[in-house]
């Protein structure tokens, strides 16, 4: 594993100690420990089943079954819960739901509101704000069904930024969607960096990591190798992220899955 | 006019009948409203299922107290649906059923017992135990006085509600995974909106019974969701539903004497469904086949009229009338899908102002026919360009793409691709890409 300084002594976004998690016994992630730096644009490399979009998810607190610590901003979780954004897989929800754009948008800002969530003018400018940078103006009354696969993209891209968050996570923002698309994400992501914004992407084109990401994450349900992309994007490292699983590693799985060992022999923390 | 202004009038002043319909439509709004959330989230079973877990919970409330306390019955009722649901959470979680296994066996399970008890009651001989049935098929008939208020109370209370939060259960049906993200009390709000579910459920078994509820929850939002796409109609949409069904319904068993109110409101429901299934825009099988017609008829007329077009382009004459004979040639050599020409469509296209008939069995382009016809060869042409110079493909294999594509690329889409090819003269082929103003 090859560790790489943090880049600057500024406090890191993310910093994760011993994370584990579990499905159903089935390890999905092992024993994971990294610290990344503010500021970056951080790309999460993997096979499919590497655990990407878990680590995304319980980095949000989203899954159950984890163990290990975890500081974001330099602080618990729940303390600085509005300053994140989570950009979920376009396919985790319901595109025949009757929903319109903006309404989806407005969901963005449900975590500044009240408990009744009453949009205010400001809330309703910033809507009109980000779908105008995402180019879906146009479509803010369309139901969200009715739009093309790089346009729904779009809808949850805009939600993400309408929440003007410090650190974003997007799980998958380039799946199935266009050229035009791409570029445009690609220039809203790199305006974020240099307004100071960190974004932790899962990212999938090899050919084209370096080009975009100064910092990546390698990983395969454990972490190959973290930190500046021409440090760690070497060959041997992308062959131990691809190359098939490590034979007792996953033996070790597979006596997982079938016995009733107690987790805390298994992960110590 | 006059029978009618009486048949309500006396349908009104009969107390009975007014005390049903009151507590009919105050459930039926909630049971509408919370089963639209219950749609939305995919759980449209899980009523059906708590519907039934009601029954033990009946039975033994009545077992406990020997009587028939309505209100006690009830919250009997509402607990052993509870534990229903809660142990549908527990068998999601920890098994690895899934979500329609896991709603059929509480379904089942918990109206096993309940069928359990009830037969033992009506066994033991206890007095008073005839009433117990009418949980099952639901008497609307027997609501009194006292029953108006709990559900007067209930439905408006569920009412307020979700009006209240709507937003919230809006995110909670739509992404919950991003309501946590943003720390949004997404088990605060899955409680209150199952609780809801459970009291329309409650105080619907009474009117139309434990078998038909899951009707009165599931049809209205279905209705519904054939004829909308927006958020807001769609949750009055299914709300008037369900009113509309209930009204026709306490109304038919109001005609016959003797009819089961319930079953009347689940049957009209039923129908509007049916209706939509046939007549919803976009979505329903009527709208989708006569959308399919038009585009066939479309087609062939724009064949039609690149039939005409093609015996113009080589004297450049494309006003001069021509034979029947030579159009139904033309026409067949074209290939084109469907059956032969027919005289009728070239007179259907003569009334469109296309076509002008000179004579027995002539006919000629007019002045606008010309403008289609240049319009859909271009659209041909353009798009057999584009086809081998930007998606390299032969050039003996782009006719027969671009005989189908003419007819569905709009304006727009012909626009870019003129744009994107630099405003061609020419298609693959050396042929001239027709044009307004450009003369041959």
């Amino acid at each position: 594993m090859s560790l790489a300084s943090s880049s600057s002594g500024s406090l890191s976004s993310v910093k994760v100690r011993h994370l584990s998690v579990l499905y159903d016994r089935n390890p999905v992630l092992w024993d994971i420990d990294f610290s990344l730096p503010q500021g970056e644009l951080i790309g999460i490399i993997g096979p499919n089943g590497a655990g990407k979009s878990t680590l995304l998810k319980s980095l949000m607190g989203l899954v159950k079954g984890h163990s290990g610590e975890l500081k974001i901003l330099g602080h618990p979780l729940e303390s600085v819960r509005n300053r994140l954004s989570y950009l979920p897989q376009r396919e985790s929800v319901d595109w025949d739901f009757p929903i319109s754009v903006w309404d989806v948008v407005m969901m963005g800002r449900y975590g500044k509101m009240g408990l009744l969530k009453r949009p205010k003018k400001v809330d309703r400018d910033k809507v009109e704000k980000y779908l105008g940078l995402v180019g879906l103006s146009d479509y803010s009354d369309r139901q969200i069904g009715r739009l093309s696969g790089g346009q729904q993209q779009r809808v949850f891209l805009a939600r993400s930024l309408v929440q003007e968050a410090d650190l974003y996570f997007m799980d998958e923002p380039f799946s199935g969607i266009d050229a035009q698309t791409e570029r445009l994400i690609f220039e809203i992501l790199k305006k974020l960096r240099s307004e100071g914004k960190t974004v932790v992407i899962v990212f999938h084109n090899l050919q084209t990591v370096s080009q975009h990401f100064p910092w990546i994450v390698l990983l395969n349900k454990r972490l190959i190798a973290y930190g500046r992309t021409e440090d760690v994007f070497t060959e041997a490292n992308l062959r131990e992220t691809y190359g098939g699983e490590l034979s007792i590693f996953s033996d070790l799985r597979n006596k997982l899955r079938h016995q009733d060992l107690p987790n805390r022999y298994l992960f110590s923390s | 006019m006059d029978f009618f202004f009486s048949a309500v009038a006396s349908f009104w002043s009969d107390p009975t009948v007014r005390y049903v319909l009151i507590c009919c439509l105050l459930l039926s709004l909630s049971s509408s409203l919370t089963g639209s959330f219950a749609l939305l989230r995919g759980q449209a079973l899980l009523g059906d299922a708590l519907a039934h877990a009601t029954l033990p919970g009946v039975c033994i409330s009545f077992l406990l107290l020997a009587k028939k306390d309505m209100g006690l019955l009830l919250l009997g009722a509402f607990c052993s649906s509870a534990l229903g649901m809660w142990l549908w959470h527990i068998v999601l979680r920890y098994s690895r059923l899934k979500s329609d296994t896991a709603t059929a066996f509480i379904l089942a399970f918990f109206f096993g017992i309940g069928t359990f008890l009830l037969t033992w009651i009506q066994g033991s001989g206890m007095s008073l135990q005839s009433g117990l049935h009418r949980f099952l098929f639901g008497s609307a008939a027997s609501l009194v006085g006292d029953d108006v208020l709990i559900f007067v109370f209930t439905s408006v209370l569920s009412l307020l509600i979700i009006i209240l939060f709507r937003r919230d259960f809006i995110l909670l049906s739509f992404d919950p995974n991003f309501g946590r993200s943003i720390g949004f009390p997404i088990r605060v709000m899955d409680f209150i909106l199952s609780t809801l579910l459970l009291i329309s459920i409650v105080i619907g078994i009474q009117t139309v019974g434990i078998v038909l509820i899951s009707a009165m929850l599931i049809i209205p939002p279905s209705v519904a969701r054939f004829w909308t796409y927006r958020m807001g109609s769609f949750l009055l949409l299914s709300c008037f539903v369900g009113c509309f069904s209930t009204l026709c319904g306490v109304w038919l068993s109001y005609l016959g004497r003797g009819m089961p109110t319930g079953p009347w409101i689940v049957v009209t429901a039923g129908f509007l469904a049916f209706i939509s299934f046939f007549l919803a825009p976009r979505k329903g099988i009527l709208p989708r086949l006569w959308s399919n017609r038009r585009l066939k008829r479309r087609m062939r007329w724009e064949n039609l009229l690149k039939v005409f077009y093609h015996l113009a382009e080589r004297n450049e004459d494309f006003y001069s009338p021509r034979h029947w004979d030579t159009l139904v040639d033309s026409f067949t050599r074209g290939e084109f899908e469907g059956r032969s020409l027919h005289r009728k469509e070239l007179c259907k296209l003569c009334l469109r102002g296309w076509l002008v008939e000179n004579g027995k069995d002539l006919w000629s382009l007019s002045p606008e026919g010309k403008e289609q016809a240049y319009r859909i060869v271009r659209r041909h042409r353009l798009w057999e360009l584009y086809l081998t110079e930007y998606m390299h493909f032969p050039i003996d294999q782009v006719h027969k793409n671009a005989e189908s594509m003419e007819h569905l690329l709009s304006p727009e889409l012909e626009a870019r691709l003129d744009k994107k090819m630099g405003y061609p003269k020419r298609d693959p082929h050396q042929t001239r890409i027709p044009r307004e103003g450009s003369s041959f």
